[in-house]
């Protein structure tokens, strides 16, 4: 690959193109005015702190957030100038693995990777299920496919929610915290199951993170979200070795090599926080 | 919250929010309508039936004879036994044992499509939905919009019976009326077309209840208070709105028979 500038075919576009976007909450502004191109076929971490805004950024991608300035485009496509239609198409070629999962509490494992197959693609239950299986099996999970996902481990969870997110062979497949919640060693075979994942079938992925250990180690190029604002952006190793203060009190933060903590719980929105008795 | 916001937000935030709720309405209407899945509506069709009859049931059976208990004292020097039949059968079957069935299938299975919506919701399960490309809307709310308006007059028509068979029992059991003539003065005072309007307003109502647990389950905030608050507030909206709607709905129909 090149690293020509010019105008670029539609193959070098990048996966997700954000420019000029900025939200508000309420009169809060919690993403300023960012602009960043996420590289097609490779890992990219976008890190921040707690309450820097990442998810909302992501919720630009899937179209679930709507920015109140700037243009969102994702696989080539303007997602909020997209007729309904289209959103719901352009959405069936992403995967997403939600900071909690969000797997379907009255399915069992192997119906929650089936079910994308069988209600959006519209595959024969028998097919969808084999394929399911297969699915469970390439992310570590054989053998627990009838359990209900409240019977699973933090990490099993998540390997059931990357299934699902692979089945329909997404062109990019969305990451919010996935190694959030779990200890270090978890974490860290979560971390080599994304990048064997990545490495065998070359999509894409974008994961947003404030688990620095898991960016080093799964991250081609990596973003930095400090208060809603962009402050580093490319491969890792350039952004390893800014220089800028904000970056550097973001990843001096962490000694090399040790595991950070799980994520606190956010503080909440409003009040003093006492209980309401 | 501890903290309560000042009247003039909470004012806004309120007429907001029945906006909402209201607008909500067509698109329910509308999801219903674009071919929910079949076996997921069967299957919610049945359960809310199987699950609500037997609340149904108790309430409009003890209702039944707690009317014939009433009308029969206050009756009593106007004949009694014989007029309690009637004004129990065609006010029981007309106005109470359809209301009272309607209120019991909002806190039976309202509840439980506004929790269970609203559980999905807290744990971004529609979330995940739409990211799939799919609309939850007519992939959830559509079956159940379509349980709800199927099964309620069911469940109208099972509490009419009930009220009548709770007004013979307590007749003839306690006030000792004769078995066949409390069953005819039961009959006496309903019609055909009764039973009817009962399953229209079962239908009516069914929508209402149906619509205002989905919009209060979806609109549902984070964490187990979200659910727990959804809930709450789902029972009480579609208990009002029900209430609201069977009395527009008998002045309605019956208003001007008077
Ligand atoms: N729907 C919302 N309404 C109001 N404020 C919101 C909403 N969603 C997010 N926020 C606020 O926007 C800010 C950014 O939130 P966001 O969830 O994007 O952060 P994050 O970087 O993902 O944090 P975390 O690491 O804790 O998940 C936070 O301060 C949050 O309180
Ligand atoms: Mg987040």
């Amino acid at each position: 690959m090149s690293e020509q500038r010019a105008p670029a075919p539609i193959a070098d576009e990048p996966a997700v193109a954000l420019s000029g976007v900025c939200k508000r909450f309420g009169d809060r502004e919690v993403i300023h005015d960012v602009t960043l191109a996420i590289p097609r076929g490779r890992i990219t971490a976008l890190l921040g702190p707690s309450g820097s805004g990442k998810s909302t950024l992501l919720g630009f991608v899937t179209g679930l957030v709507r920015p109140n300035a700037g243009q969102v485009r994702v696989l080539g496509e303007d997602v909020f100038a997209l007729p309904r239609r289209g959103l719901l198409a352009l959405r069936r070629r992403m995967g997403m693995l939600f900071q909690d999962n969000a797997l379907f509490q009255s399915l069992s494992v192997v119906d929650n990777v089936a079910f994308p197959l069988l209600r959006v693609a519209r595959r024969p239950a028998p097919e969808a299920k084999s394929r399911a299986l297969a699915l469970l099996e390439q992310v570590g999970l054989g053998g627990l496919h009838d359990r209900r996902p409240d019977q699973l481990s933090g990490g099993q969870q998540k390997r059931v929610a990357l299934a699902r997110a692979l089945a329909l062979e997404p062109e990019l497949v969305l990451f919010d915290e996935p190694t959030s919640g779990l200890d270090p060693q978890t974490s860290a075979a979560i971390d080599a199951l994304l990048r064997e994942t990545q490495g065998r079938l070359g999509t894409t992925f974008i994961a947003i993170t404030h688990d620095i250990v898991s960016a080093a180690a799964i991250a081609d190029h990596v973003g930095l979200l400090v208060d809603g604002r962009l402050r580093a952006f490319g491969t890792r190793g350039a952004v390893w070795a800014s220089t800028d203060p904000a970056v550097r009190a973001f990843l001096d933060r962490v000694p090399a090599g040790a595991g950070e903590a799980p994520a606190a719980p956010a503080p909440p929105p409003t009040g003093s926080g006492d209980l309401e008795l | 919250m501890s903290a309560r916001p000042a009247p003039l937000p909470r004012l806004a935030a309120a007429v907001a929010d029945l906006t909402g709720a209201a607008a909500f309405w067509p698109r329910a209407a509308l999801a219903t309508l674009r071919g929910p899945p079949l076996l997921d509506t069967a299957l919610l069709t049945l359960r809310l039936v199987v699950t609500s009859v037997p609340v149904v049931f108790v309430v409009t059976f003890f209702s039944g004879a707690m009317l014939t208990v009433q009308a029969a004292a206050s009756l009593s020097p106007f004949g009694g036994g014989a007029l309690a039949g009637i004004a129990v059968g065609f006010g029981g079957v007309r106005e109470v044992f359809p209301l009272l069935a309607a209120a019991s299938v909002a806190a039976r299975s309202g509840a439980e499509i506004a929790s269970q919506l609203a559980t999905m919701k807290a744990t971004r399960q529609t979330d995940a939905l739409e990211v799939m490309g799919l609309d939850p809307l007519r992939l959830l709310v559509g079956p159940r919009m379509v349980a709800a308006v199927l099964g309620t007059p069911v469940c109208v028509l099972v509490g009419c019976a009930a009220g009548m068979l709770g007004a013979q029992a307590i007749g003839v059991w306690q006030l000792g009326l004769d078995r066949g003539a409390m069953w005819n003065n039961l009959w006496s005072g309903v019609v055909a077309a009764d039973l009817v309007v009962g399953a229209v307003k079962g239908v009516v109502l069914g929508f209402m209840l149906g619509a205002i647990s989905a919009r209060e389950g979806l609109a549902a905030g984070p964490g187990a208070r979200g659910v727990g608050r959804a809930t709450n507030r789902a029972v009480i909206r579609a208990l009002v709105a029900v209430s609201a709607a069977s009395l527009a709905l008998s002045s309605a129909i019956y208003g001007r028979l008077a």
